[in-house]
């Protein structure tokens, strides 16, 4: 968190709505992309999106300013996810976090990865057809740059489940290349 | 290969949406009708231990003074009296004495004072400003 957030958020906690205003700027293009990703909806997504920075909002003066505020926040977002969508915690839980887990450590791709359209469509269908866990939790890495702990955190999940999770999303892309490639 | 960068490629590059116009500006609205919810009062050990150690120490500011004045005389103020008699005879009267009590009042308000401001801005819930 910089200088300049850790000062909004100390001013939201005081009830400075102006301060509060600009951590909705920071982070409401990824708190609406992952409720998207979740809910598949836009108007549900921005729905619930208001609703998360509304309970933070309510929520401001209990914030520990020890914490991390994007955590806490895309904590609230994945609360709400779960009441939208009650199976997307049952679905997450019922992963076992003992699979045998074989995963990056970064999940940045190298420059010229470039994927021909056809294939990346494919993939994207795929991703499409993704429970919504693995999509909630292949967003939370991929878009926001999360480690494996604070995905955890967000999602209330123990890390090996949070892994298992990623590396099954991971798998099933795998496989849809690689049926792309025999085809 | 689970760590296939294609993978990566696609997950990046899979529907990021723009943010829908206006979309601050609404949650601002909405914020704007809902309060804060500020957090339940919990009494800490320090809740009590200070108004303890205040009413402790004006309680013995006011015996002082009133051993001082001889206002007050209680059977325990009676040995004070006749200890502190002897340690005036001893420091050459009352003035040493009396300037080393202020001293250490002063200091201790002073100490009471930073305290309670630590507390305060400490406090959530509390939207005083010092």
């Amino acid at each position: 968190m910089s200088n300049e957030e850790q000062q909004w958020v100390l001013q939201a906690k005081r009830g400075d709505t102006a301060a509060f205003e600009m951590l909705v700027e920071i982070h409401a293009h990824f708190v609406y992309n992952l409720a998207l990703r979740v809910v598949r909806n836009p108007q549900e997504a921005e729905d619930l999106s208001q609703e998360a920075f509304v309970r933070a909002w309510q929520a401001m003066p209990r914030f520990r300013v020890e914490a991390r505020f994007r955590t806490w926040l895309y904590r609230i977002v994945t609360n709400l996810c779960y009441d939208k969508l009650p199976r997307l915690k049952r679905e997450l839980s019922m992963l076992d976090p003992d699979d045998a887990l074989e995963l990056p450590t970064s999940h940045k791709s190298p420059e010229g990865q470039l994927l021909s359209k056809e294939m990346e469509q494919t993939l994207h269908a795929k991703i499409d057809k993704l429970p919504e866990s693995y999509r909630l939790l292949i967003t939370l890495r991929h878009l926001q740059e999360m480690s494996y702990a604070e995905i955890a955190e967000v999602t209330g999940q123990p890390l090996g489940t949070v892994k298992t999770g990623i590396f099954r999303a991971r798998r099933l892309l795998r496989n849809a290349i690689a049926e792309y490639e025999n085809d | 290969m689970i760590d296939d960068p294609r993978i990566d490629t696609a997950i990046e590059s899979y529907d990021v949406a723009a943010l829908p116009k206006g979309f601050t500006k609404r949650t601002m609205l909405r914020v704007a009708d809902v309060g804060t919810e500020q957090p339940a009062f919990r009494l800490h050990f320090i809740d009590m231990a200070i108004p303890v150690f205040v009413m402790s120490f004006l309680a013995t500011i006011m015996l002082v003074g009133g051993y001082m004045l001889n206002s007050a005389n209680p059977f325990w103020l009676q040995d004070l009296q006749a200890a502190g008699a002897t340690l005036f005879a001893e420091v050459g009267g009352y003035f040493p004495i009396v300037a080393l009590g202020l001293g250490l009042i002063g200091m201790t308000v002073f100490l009471l004072a930073l305290l309670l401001i630590t507390l305060i801005s400490s406090r959530p819930q509390v939207r005083l400003q010092i």
